[in-house]
């Protein structure tokens, strides 16, 4: 497989050229972060605290630019993201660690069921076209184009505030439950799910639908979909000859969805306070936390490279056309 | 021995359905018609800006038979032919007539239609002669069932009328599975795959996708899948005009083989009238959406009734015989949002009468013998000019020496004939 070898290195390029990047920012910003970051640390800020945060930042070191960033992928290889200064003393990798779960969680079975639930509304609703399905593009076009938060907000006043149907924030009930394979956990963990689930879906839906119902009404126009007609086949089999060719464009899309998720629904973790990855990078960027934000961006590039390939390779298997080399 | 059946249908011309009398066209016997079309009317749209783009079409086709149907670009002929599968899509809407099939009772009872190889057919009913259906009016389910299993369709583009994510065999079986539920899953590689050696490829492309395939193996392709079942009925809609001359001579050799051995009829549709009249029975020309002459393939060719057919007739060189000028057809295809009274033809022809100008001529029987054409110039009180008034057995005197193979009844293509690659007739036919 010359193809796969080849985006493979294409991306390994990539990701060389983003964790170097990673690199030099916080050495082109202005100031001294040390210093920034004693400034957030209220207690116990010890000389070797400050001499580890020399260390870490290449500060005060005799290192030359180009041996910092030996040391930078040394610490990198063996995972080693540095201390969070807001969360010290724990590590940046064990903030992300703890946060990543709660992001994918929400968002992306969120983005997962906008998708599927997109998709699906798409192809029927190209396949009756002038039904009652398309009276209801305005309304979900609506959503999405309303400022989130904004619908957001109004979501949490109305359905957890006045109403009470749903909890108003965090990822579940922390006053009375620890997490573990518990069913009350689980349950509690669904019932905070539940809204903000709802609002990154209704936020959503719309492209999906609107990519995918005219991507079908072209398709439909094929002549390989007359054939399929021709041939008696099966509506269902007839709509799937149209949908395989005309999903190609929404499986891209949904694959950078898929990367974007680790960044997390930031205004969503916001507005719902959810412990994710969106809220963590929130509250690093309140708090200054360099080590953090660099982490988080670390991940974040990885998260949509990973995406990127998978598109790729995605693409490649449903459309053999693009297995050809060019 | 098949008898006509059913209420009427078979046994000559329906009620006319559409304007004008609705005389019975094609040879006189009807007791082998396969497929009986009355009167079909298609618009475009609908209200008064609707464009009558077929009208009140009277064609047959019997069994065995390749009917050619020919026409420039805009006459009509593959909105006819897709009105026939009902697969026409909005804004097109039939607006009257009737599709006539009747299906084949077992086996073949005609002696026009060499039925060797004609298998007992798997998904048929033996017995009586079933009675004739109407295709515009069968229930959805009963036309999906008839669908491919007794009438499919071969496309212009087969790049474009082949699935291009899905591999050839998976297009090949799906077909299978849908009409034969009763086959297994090898049973219906295996006959995909012989499909496939039957039309000269290979069986280890059946898991290709379209685009490894070159254009006239997709053609193949279409042409071997359209014959998996057996069906009796073949539309053809311009299947070579996308290929070059030596591939189609190639797929109409491939056709024509095929048709001797599993004896379906072919609607031929094309622009290229040279190319029909060396495959086809009978040939029907159509002109703004209506038909305007039919006739058996060497009458039409060697003596034509209407000014519309004499004219596509002189637009292509003979290759043998003496030279003789080009003459082609003056003026452009009409537009159909408004078309000129009268016969619609009468703008472009040289004949044109008063009565032309005013009354839209009949499609009838210009003379003894099986064949009609409409226009004014055969009826009492016009001067038939010589062109369009040579006996149905004229010697072929200026339009080249090639016989065409339509008045004998052997089936395989003439080596005289098939050493001359058809020219696109479109080319010359506009000055």
């Amino acid at each position: 497989m010359r193809l796969v070898a080849r985006r493979l290195a294409l991306y390994l390029v990539t990701a060389l050229v983003a964790i170097t990047v990673n690199f030099f920012i916080p050495r082109l910003m202005p100031g001294n972060p040390v210093e920034a970051a004693i400034g957030q640390m209220r207690s116990r800020v010890t000389p070797q605290t400050i001499a580890a945060l020399d260390l870490q930042y290449g500060l005060n070191t005799r290192l030359s630019l180009w041996g910092q960033y030996l040391h930078y992928w040394h610490q990198l290889l063996h995972g080693d993201l540095g201390v969070s200064f807001s969360a010290y003393p724990a590590t940046v990798a064990s903030v992300i660690r703890a946060a990543l779960p709660w992001t994918i969680g929400l968002v992306g079975t969120a983005t997962v069921i906008s998708f599927a639930l997109g998709t699906l509304t798409g192809i029927a609703a190209a396949w009756r076209r002038g039904s009652w399905l398309d009276s209801l593009l305005p309304a979900m076009t609506f959503f999405q184009a309303a400022p989130y938060f904004f619908v957001a907000i109004l979501a949490v006043a109305l359905f957890a505030t006045k109403l009470g149907w749903f909890p108003q924030n965090s990822g579940y009930d922390t006053t009375t439950l620890n997490p573990g394979l518990t069913w009350p956990f689980i349950a509690s963990l669904i019932d905070h799910a539940v809204l903000p689930a709802l609002t990154i879906v209704v936020g959503s839906v719309a492209g999906w639908v609107i990519g995918m119902r005219n991507m079908m009404l072209t398709t439909m126009d094929e002549d390989y979909v007359l054939i399929a007609r021709a041939k008696g086949l099966r509506t269902a089999r007839v709509i799937a000859y149209a949908a395989r060719n005309a999903i190609l464009p929404s499986v891209s899309g949904f694959s950078l969805a898929i990367g974007f998720v680790v960044s997390g629904a930031l205004l969503t973790e916001i507005v719902f306070s959810y412990p994710g990855i969106g809220y963590v990078l929130y509250q690093a960027i309140g708090s200054e936390d360099y080590p953090l934000l660099q982490g988080i961006f670390l991940v974040v590039t990885f998260a949509v490279l990973a995406a990127n390939l998978l598109a790729d390779f995605a693409y490649a298997f449903l459309d053999p056309r693009t297995r050809q080399e060019g | 021995m098949s008898t006509p059946a059913g209420p009427g249908p078979g046994a000559g011309p329906g009620p006319g359905a559409g304007p004008g009398p609705g005389a019975g066209p094609g040879p006189g016997a009807t007791g082998d018609a396969l497929l009986a079309i009355r009167g079909l009317s298609v618009d475009y749209g609908s209200g008064p800006a609707a464009i009558r783009a077929v009208v009140a079409a009277d064609l047959t086709l019997h069994r065995g038979e390749v009917l050619g149907l020919a026409g420039e670009s805009g006459s009509g002929k593959s909105t006819l032919a897709f009105a026939i599968a009902r697969l026409l899509r909005p804004p097109a809407v039939v607006t009257g007539g009737q599709v006539l099939f009747r299906p084949l009772p077992g086996r073949e009872g005609t002696a026009a239609a060499g039925a060797d190889g004609q298998g007992p057919r798997d998904g048929g009913a033996a017995g009586p002669v079933p009675a004739a259906v109407d295709l515009l009016r069968l229930r959805d389910r009963d036309l999906r069932a008839l669908r491919w299993d007794q009438l499919a369709i071969v496309l212009q583009s087969a790049m474009h009328a082949l699935n291009p994510v899905m591999t050839i065999g998976a297009q090949l079986t799906d077909v299978l599975a849908a009409h034969r539920p009763a086959m297994t899953r090898a049973a219906r590689r295996a006959r995909a795959a012989e499909l496939l050696e039957l039309v000269g490829i290979p069986a280890a492309r059946l898991t290709s996708h379209p685009h490894e395939l070159s254009g006239g193996q997709r053609q193949r392709v279409m042409i071997a899948m359209a014959t998996a079942l057996r069906p009796q009925i073949l539309i053809m809609d311009e299947p070579t005009t996308a290929l070059d001359v030596v591939t189609q001579r190639e797929i109409l050799t491939e056709l024509v083989a095929l048709r001797e051995r599993l004896g379906f009829a072919v609607l031929f549709i094309t622009h290229d009238l040279s190319l029909l009249i060396e495959i086809a029975d009978t040939i029907a020309v159509m002109y703004a959406g209506r038909l305007v002459e039919q006739a058996p393939a060497g009458q039409l060719y060697r003596a034509p009734r209407h000014p519309y057919t004499l004219g596509l007739l002189t637009s292509f060189p003979p290759l043998h015989g003496p030279r003789s000028r080009l003459t082609g057809i003056g003026g452009s295809p009409p537009d159909l949002r408004q078309l000129p009274a009268g016969c619609v033809f009468h703008p472009r022809c040289r004949f044109a009468m008063d009565r032309c100008r005013t009354e839209a001529p009949p499609l009838l029987p210009p003379g003894p013998g099986a064949r009609v054409a409409a226009c004014w110039l055969h009826h009492e009180g016009a001067q038939v000019p010589e062109e369009l008034r040579r006996p149905d057995d004229a010697p072929t005197r200026d339009h080249g020496g090639q016989v065409p193979r339509a008045e004998h009844h052997g089936r395989a293509p003439r080596s005289g004939t098939a050493a001359r690659a058809p020219g696109p007739v479109g080319d010359r036919s506009r000055p």
